[in-house]
């Protein structure tokens, strides 16, 4: 039996959610985030600002590929923070002193993570530069910008969703193929 | 073996974790028999990773759009005192006016009921008021300043420039005279301001620009005209924000567009600080 029911249900709709659902979450969780990095991590609200939104660019990855599922280890605002601590220590500050607040074992794997996310994003960016137009484009609607299929094939001026949806699909092999 | 056209749906499904349970059995079951799935199945695994972690940065422009907003609400809390003290003021200065009333009734008054009005505002209060007003007008200036500059009907007009279209001249119906034709056609309905009627037009234009057998830099004219005038109409028809900023991208990130820098240009005037104070 899971102690954060509240917190899984929320990381799955953030999961499957929009826009809206993200921008929810980001309001609900700034103000206790930059008032802890303010008071225990001395920033200025300007530096915690920009903490907070690197960690949600990792809390997004995390949430959106699945590597943050239920059973949670802790509630997601922990989680958060936990975030927030590790990037903070990987740009050479210091959290000694306030450890105990924010404990390891919840989120002593996302550091291997940060890693991963950096190293994947590196490998895709070099594959869509190499993948040429339109492909780059359309790849970057779908799976970056986030447009429907419907979008993808009235920007890229192609007659239909289903000649969207075969193109991507090229697309995605044609990439595959630049990976080997 | 698999025909991959057919899996790559099925993989990308898989991997999200939007197969049902026994649709993703099956393709389990299918992994373990097939090996060439097992490794196209991995190196998708890597893509769509990659590009998750790319959506995932791509979201930080968001989030700092979010933390504006964030602020922006701050400050108003934090104005809220001001805009009290000033609803104050403005309730001041209705007193003061009462009391010029009042001093009109004594002075109509009989003779022998005269009373001394004395007001008790310090000189100070007025001058507060004075102040209001003088901000209050400066924040309608700057206000109607962004309006007239920076309205999306304004940028659209600022934006676009009619090109050198040239006669089109009459006679055998080719498929470059077509294209010329409605290529004119759709920047006279620019300058008219009928706009869904250019945006047919210019989609026209793009038909046959691809049909007509052009050199490489006659269809770039043509696709860059396409697309920057498709940023002016969907600014100007006020499109949802997202989708014109999306178009302008679209221009900003090809280096090749003849366009690139008025995108940027107008990028800049749609992210600032007066587009905000627009009414």
């Amino acid at each position: 039996m899971s102690n954060y029911k509240e917190d899984e249900s929320q990381l799955n709709l953030l999961r499957n959610g929009g826009e809206a659902v993200w921008q929810q979450f980001y309001d609900q969780h700034r103000g206790s985030f930059r008032a802890f990095f303010m008071q225990y991590g001395r920033m200025s609200p300007e530096e915690a600002s920009g903490l907070l939104q690197d960690a949600m660019v990792v809390f997004h990855y995390n949430a959106t590929t699945g590597k943050l599922s239920a059973p949670l280890q802790s509630n997601l605002k922990t989680y958060l923070i936990g975030i927030g601590k590790v990037l903070l220590r990987r740009k050479g500050g210091s959290t000694t002193g306030w450890d105990d607040q924010i404990p390891d074992e919840p989120v002593a794997p996302i550091a291997d993570r940060i890693a991963d996310q950096e190293a994947a994003a590196k490998m895709a960016r070099a594959l869509l530069d190499r993948i040429g137009e339109p492909c780059r484009s359309l790849l970057e609607m779908v799976y970056i910008k986030e447009f429907v299929m419907e979008a993808v094939a009235e920007n890229l001026g192609l007659p239909s969703e289903g000649a969207a949806r075969k193109r991507k699909f090229d697309c995605l092999q044609k990439m595959k193929e630049l990976l080997r | 073996m698999h025909t991959e056209d057919y899996d790559i749906a099925t993989i990308e499904q898989y991997l999200a974790g939007q197969l049902e349970a026994e649709a993703a059995a099956r393709f389990e079951a299918e992994l373990e028999r097939d090996e060439t799935l097992r490794i196209d199945t991995a190196q998708y695994r890597r893509l769509f990773d990659g590009l998750a972690a790319l959506r995932s940065q791509a979201y930080n422009d968001k989030f700092a759009g979010w933390e504006a907003e964030a602020q922006l609400v701050e400050q108003e809390t934090e104005l809220a005192p001001v805009l009290e003290g000033l609803a104050a003021l403005r309730s001041e200065n209705l007193r003061d006016k009462m009391a010029g009333w009042e001093i009109a009734h004594q002075t109509r008054a009989p003779a022998g009921k005269a009373a001394v009005i004395k007001t008790l505002r310090p000189v100070f209060v007025r001058r507060l008021a004075v102040a209001a007003s003088i901000i209050l007008l400066v924040g309608v200036g700057l206000s109607w300043y962004a309006t007239m500059n920076y309205s999306s009907e304004r940028l659209a007009e600022i934006s676009y420039r009619m090109p050198n279209i040239g006669n089109t001249m009459g006679g055998e119906q080719t498929l470059r005279s077509r294209l010329e034709s409605r290529f004119a056609d759709a920047h006279r309905l620019m300058e008219q301001k009928l706009y869904s009627e250019a945006l047919i037009a210019f989609g026209e234009v793009l038909t046959l620009s691809r049909a007509a057998g052009l050199d490489e830099t006659r269809m770039r004219y043509y696709s860059d005209q396409v697309s920057w005038n498709r940023v002016i109409i969907l600014l100007a028809q006020e499109a949802p924000e997202a989708e014109v900023q999306a178009a302008l991208e679209k221009v900003i990130a090809d280096p090749q567009n003849e366009y690139q820098g008025k995108a940027e240009a107008l990028k800049a005037q749609l992210d600032s600080f007066w587009r905000r104070l627009v009414w």
